[in-house]
């Protein structure tokens, strides 16, 4: 998960008075927060089983940076001066209690990178080990080092006083610091807030936990309860963990860690039975495990929810561009429809105005023709010198004959380029009427149709079985029609020649080939084969060098593909792909 | 025959290569009739109708019209749907005689109810077969092949 630097850097107090009432604030907080500390002390003894001030200063260090820590200093000082130690102690001990989060705030926010919206699972990790067992550690140490040194506690009991402010102090943080931070962020940095349940759940929670809590943990008559009903409040913090965000949970762990602690301190509920050390130990055990579980479950689902809609959002932007991309090729097949269709209209338009020029130009050589037999008979019953017959004979069965020839083959080749030309342009306007073709038909009709040349070349023709395809009856007609015919055009007159025609379906693509031991293709001429008014054999075949441009155009208007593999005496194979009939035939 | 009002053959087409070699066609198979060549279809039906400057034109003859589909301006094909739709003039057999081989537009020019559809270049001896078979029943003149024809 990205971090965005610019909330994990402290709150800017750059100018004095901001300081110091900030220092103010953090100061006045530290010693009410003592304050109620102190009052869910055991009254036995001077021992609390959470101190919320560290929890307290190491929230505000981290929100509003390392310069409150004279806040935090004085605070410190002022609780501890007031509860009746001497100034030395004091001041001695306000100095771990400040020390102590300023080393932890240094820890998570330099070494750990901690993100104080406790959104990813390391940063709760970091929180409880860095945030509320190093705090613990340095607070723990030099409070009690302090004590021992003034005398007030003995170094037999060092160990035991040690265990309980560490405990005390540790759990202050696990309790208010996420309570703070998850309070404070979202108010004052509204961004990317996760969705969370409603109001209305969330007073039914609150409620249960409640309800719940106060028999569980206070117990139900005075005195300690015989049963271990702390448990009944684990469901609670699991359904706010699965449910809301880390900020509703901090409260529910601060709501039970609270009831247990005021329980136990009036001798109620699970922990108010046994000597005072095992009582301490099982309430700071059962809050430790209640916070981090609530703790890192909710960040657990927080992450979840996060890689989800990360997910999502990737899908979505995949879907977006996905559908974007879609558009512009749909654009672009219009506008490439478009042209084509300009392109075709030209053609058409062309190839007739070209007939009219056409028509005169082979109505008025047959006319000059006629002109020059008729003069010829004209000349015949005029009396003329032998030479001079000689001569207009030559004139005109030489010179305007042949001229006259050239004219005509010209014109008859240039008709035939046009009709050509105006078929292919058709076969790009016809309608196409798709329907599930059976292919094996198609070809035996085709092959009944060619089957005088087929019987003339004495090919050997084989079907093998056809896949049906989703085509135009007579385009598909018109396909295998130019390939078998091309075939049947350029046989190797080397060898008897043979003609295959085979075809498989798969992924709802029908693929058709049509093969034979012909005379092949060579490699030079194969990029252009299936452009217009292309002759590769003219000494072989006669033939405008129509058919494959016309079966391409036909493939193609099918949404299909035309290759072919050709070796040079050894023969070709033309492949098309056409839309297959994936649909059951009724029998 | 010569007493009966004799057929005119009218030419409508805007290349007059075209004309010329239907007129030589049909002179040479020996038809004789008046041959009027017009190459627009405005002019066309200003004949037909007697209109514009035809207005005077007696229309007691009877016609018979080779009809060019792409003309500028005015085409064939709607020359044929205005004769078509008028009472009288739709019994005028018409020929179209144009280079489109195009089938929708030979379908569309008989479902306006053209006589005969002819592609260009015309085979002579299947053209004038067909302008005889269509003139016959009204009054074609034969004469021998050689003689000049002045409209």
């Amino acid at each position: 998960m990205q971090i965005d630097r610019r909330e994990t850097s402290a709150l800017v107090l750059s100018r004095w008075p901001h300081l110091l009432a900030a220092n103010a604030a953090v100061c006045a907080l530290y010693f009410a927060a003592a304050r109620f500390g102190l009052s869910l002390a055991f009254e036995t003894r001077q021992v609390t089983a959470i101190w919320p001030p560290t929890g307290i200063a190491l929230a505000s260090l981290l929100l509003l940076g390392l310069r409150v820590w004279p806040g935090i200093y004085l605070g410190g000082f002022a609780i501890n001066a007031l509860v009746g130690d001497s100034t030395l102690a004091a001041a001695g001990i306000a100095i771990g209690n400040t020390l102590g989060p300023v080393l932890a705030a240094l820890a998570l926010t330099r070494v750990l990178h901690f993100d104080r919206r406790l959104q990813r699972l390391r940063d709760v990790l970091a929180l409880i080990v860095a945030g509320a067992m190093l705090t613990a550690l340095v607070t723990a140490t030099n409070g009690v080092l302090q004590l021992t040194l003034g005398g007030v506690v003995t170094w037999s009991s060092f160990g035991s006083v040690w265990s309980v402010w560490w405990m005390g102090d540790a759990m202050g943080v696990l309790v208010v610091a996420p309570l703070i931070l998850s309070v404070v962020l979202p108010a004052i940095m509204p961004s990317r807030a996760q969705p969370s349940a409603g109001a209305f759940e969330l007073a039914c929670l609150l409620c249960v936990l409640v309800l719940t809590s106060i028999p569980a943990l206070n117990g139900v008559s005075a005195g300690p309860s015989p049963f271990q009903l702390q448990y009944a409040v684990f469901p609670w913090v699991i359904w706010s963990a699965l449910r809301f965000r880390m900020r509703e949970t901090s409260l529910c762990i601060a709501i039970i860690n609270g009831l247990a602690v005021w329980g136990a301190t009036r001798d109620r509920g699970p922990f108010a039975s046994g000597n005072l050390d095992h009582r301490l130990l099982l309430l700071e055990m059962f809050m430790a495990v209640i916070a981090v579980t609530g703790l890192i479950l909710t960040a657990t689902m927080s992450e979840r929810t996060a890689a989800l809609r990360a997910l999502q959002n990737a899908n979505d932007d995949l879907e977006q561009r996905v559908s974007e991309r879609t558009a512009e090729l749909a654009a672009t097949n219009r506008v490439l429809e478009r042209k084509n269709e300009e392109v075709e209209a030209f053609v058409y338009v062309v190839s007739h105005d070209l007939r009219a020029p056409l028509v005169n130009l082979q109505g008025f050589s047959a006319e000059l023709s006629r002109s020059s037999r008729e003069l010829e008979q004209a000349l015949s019953a005029v009396p003329l010198p032998a030479a001079t017959r000689q001569h207009i004979h030559t004139i005109l069965h030489e010179d305007i004959a042949k001229s006259l020839s050239f004219i005509g083959a010209s014109a008859t080749k240039f008709k035939r380029l046009i009709d050509a030309l105006l078929l292919l342009s058709r076969t790009g306007k016809q309608e196409l009427h798709l329907e599930p073709v059976e292919m094996r038909d198609v070809v035996q009709a085709t092959i009944d149709t060619l089957h005088n040349s087929i019987d003339r070349a004495r090919v050997e023709v084989h079907v093998d079985p056809l896949p049906r395809a989703l085509a135009d009856m007579t385009a598909v007609g018109q396909i295998f029609s130019n390939l078998i015919s091309n075939a049947l055009k350029y046989l190797d007159p080397g060898r008897p020649g043979r003609l295959g025609v085979g075809g498989e379906a798969h992924d709802g693509v029908a693929h058709y080939w049509v093969s034979d031991n012909g005379s092949g293709i060579p490699p030079s001429s194969l990029p252009r084969l299936f452009q217009v008014f292309q002759r590769f054999h003219p000494e072989l075949a006669s033939g405008e060098g129509m058919g494959l441009a016309i079966v391409k155009r036909v493939v193609e208007r099918h949404g299909g593909k035309i290759w072919v593999e050709s070796a040079e005496g050894i023969g070709s194979t033309f492949h098309f792909t056409l839309t297959a009939d994936t649909r059951e035939r009724n029998a | 025959m010569r007493n009966m009002p004799r057929l005119t053959i009218l030419i409508v087409d805007d290349d007059d290569g075209h004309t010329e070699l239907v007129r030589r066609n049909l002179l040479r198979a020996g038809i004789d009739n008046q041959i009027v060549a017009l190459s627009t279809g405005k002019l066309a039906l200003d004949y037909v109708f007697g209109r514009g400057a035809y207005a005077d034109r007696a229309l007691h003859g009877e016609l018979l019209i080779l009809l060019d589909i792409n003309m500028p301006g005015l085409d064939g094909v709607e020359v044929l749907r205005q004769i078509k739709a008028h009472p009288t003039a739709r019994r005028i057999p018409v020929i179209m005689l144009t280079t489109t081989d195009n089938p929708r537009e030979i379908n569309r020019c008989y479902e306006l109810g053209c006589s005969v559809y002819i592609t260009k270049p015309v085979d002579p001896a299947a053209f004038v077969e067909a302008v005889r078979r269509l003139g016959l029943f009204i009054s074609v003149v034969s004469v021998p092949s050689q003689i000049e024809d002045k409209p």
